[in-house]
């Protein structure tokens, strides 16, 4: 377990920056409670301060995970949003959008949201923009990219794609075994 | 030399046969002999062709003439067979092929004693019963039988005072300590004794690499250094070439030495406060690059059109209140709205019959 560094803190916030924007402040510098970023075999976990604090008695091998994993570095040391950051992102952003209960399912299951399925969105969302996901009574679902902007939104055919899948909580049960590192080795 | 006209002039020898009469290294014990000349590029060319060669091969003849001419020279007996001559003690020196002959090696105190002693060495087992474990256990090394690491618990004696005698484990690795100091010291004069005899020769090439060991020098000068240091040492002379080892040859077993890179060095695991600082200005820096602060036109062109038209509401409300109140005052206004529940009352109790 240890701080990030210059460059992966650089990855690690453009990457929430996409979903919550100007938020990235409240997520880092939060009133109630002090958290903070730590890496830990290649995974970066948002935990509270005390708790972090705690886990420095544990040695490297024998911590298995803290707080929350939010996401990974790949092999190719990019980062990537698991479905862990969903509670951080819910709270702080930016654009959502709501899925009608009919293709809830649709979406659990990996796939990307279609316009059919689409019940609500934040207006003036931009294309390519970080979006979370909820289902109609305002339960995260997941987190995905805006495929079109708003307004492009209301002219697209129903079986159109309107936001690709990242991470959704289907993944939970999915791949339950990528949870925590190292469990499928 | 200047020439009589009326005598004859017999070439010599050397002059007949065209022996090669230029400084020639000669070894007459090897048979060998060479011309230590520098090459004449005006003579062998300066690029391989024919008249070089020729004029080697010439040349190589002169020589090998000249040395024919002085093994001619040299005391020689008639025989049946032919002449005969004895050849003197090769000059050249040439590397053995073989190894040394062993040499006797110089005697330690104990083999001295021992020899004195007729104490001869005995083959003892590797492994010896430990009846503690009831295992089969190594004599020395790694999980050895009796090792004093690990005993747990040391008995104490009666005669023992808490605080005064002291604790059986500290005092196990004093005597320890004490011992190694001790052989390592008679190592030392073992060696120093037998150079004193025997010369430096007899020492291992290691230390004859550094300075031998001399009387009243207490260390080697390589004992200081730990076994990672003298490695790294190694590496970092492997590397101090004019080209920093970019180009050297591959040296076999040299890929077996590991440089040490420099270690990576991270922050504080638990200074938190400059960690924040530090993510804090990398979010601004965001925040400036990706224009998060600018105002979307269109948004807030329909906020003020929106704030605009609550206002005209509010003041039509306003006004439309004021009319009332000028009319009625405050008990009509009751009244109207009683009124209008009264009548919604109503249509509701309608639209169930």
């Amino acid at each position: 377990m240890r701080p990030l560094e210059e460059s992966e803190i650089q990855q690690v916030f453009e990457k929430l920056f996409k979903f919550v924007g100007k938020n990235l402040k409240n997520i880092v510098d939060r009133a109630d409670q002090p958290h903070c970023f730590r890496l830990h075999k290649k995974r970066v976990y948002y935990v509270r301060e005390d708790i972090m604090k705690r886990a420095t008695n544990i040695s490297r091998d024998q911590l298995v995970s803290l707080g929350v994993c939010v996401g990974k570095f790949t092999h190719s040391d990019k980062f990537r949003l698991m479905i862990g950051a969903l509670e951080l992102l819910a709270a702080h952003a930016k654009h959502k959008m709501w899925v009608k209960p009919t293709s809830e399912m649709s979406f659990l299951y990996g796939n990307h949201l279609l316009k059919s399925g689409l019940g609500r969105i934040t207006e003036n969302t931009p294309a390519n923009q970080g979006v979370v996901i909820f289902s109609m009574s305002d339960v995260p679902l997941g987190f995905g990219v805006a495929a079109k902007s708003t307004q492009d939104c209301r002219k697209l055919d129903p079986s159109a794609i309107v936001a690709f899948h990242q991470a959704d909580v289907g993944e939970y049960l999915r791949a339950e075994d990528d949870m925590v590192q190292g469990k499928k080795e | 030399m200047t020439e009589d006209a009326g005598r004859l002039r017999v070439a010599s020898a050397l002059e007949a046969t065209g022996a090669y009469d230029g400084p020639v290294d000669l070894d007459l014990g090897n048979l060998a002999a060479s011309d230590p000349a520098p090459v004449d590029p005006d003579v062998f060319g300066r690029a391989p062709s024919d008249s070089a060669t020729a004029a080697a091969i010439s040349r190589g003849r002169d020589v090998l003439q000249r040395l024919v001419a002085d093994l001619f020279t040299l005391p020689s007996e008639a025989d049946v067979n032919g002449r005969y001559v004895e050849l003197p003690a090769g000059a050249t020196q040439f590397p053995r092929t073989k190894p040394l002959p062993p040499t006797e090696k110089p005697m330690t105190k104990w083999e001295k004693f021992a020899k004195e002693k007729g104490i001869k060495k005995r083959k003892r087992s590797k492994l010896v019963y430990d009846e503690q474990t009831d295992e089969w256990k190594r004599r020395h090394g790694y999980d050895r039988v009796k090792d004093a690491d690990r005993i747990i618990i040391a008995d104490a004696k009666m005669s023992d005072v808490p605080g005064k005698t002291e604790d059986p484990f500290t005092r196990e690795e004093r005597e320890r300590r004490e011992r190694v100091e001790k052989n390592q010291g008679k190592q030392l004069k073992n060696l120093q004794n037998a150079v004193a005899t025997h010369g430096k020769h007899v020492l291992p090439p290691t230390l004859q690499m550094s300075a031998a060991p001399k009387k009243g020098v207490k260390a080697l000068p390589l004992n200081g250094m730990k076994k990672q240091q003298i490695r790294d040492l190694t590496a970092q002379v492997a590397k101090s070439t004019a080209s920093m080892a970019k180009y050297n040859a591959p040296i076999p077993g040299d890929e077996k030495i590991k440089t040490r890179g420099r270690r990576r060095q991270f922050d504080s695991v638990t200074d938190t406060g400059t960690e924040r600082e530090r993510a804090q200005g990398f979010i601004d820096k965001l925040v400036r690059r990706e224009k998060d602060f600018t105002v979307d036109v269109n948004v807030a062109a329909r906020k003020i059109q929106r704030a605009k038209e609550a206002e005209n509401r509010s003041a039509k409300k306003a006004k439309l209140l004021e009319k009332d109140s000028g009319a009625g005052g405050k008990g009509g206004k009751h009244g109207k709205s009683a009124a209008g529940l009264k009548v919604k009352g109503m249509k509701g109790k309608k639209g169930k019959k």
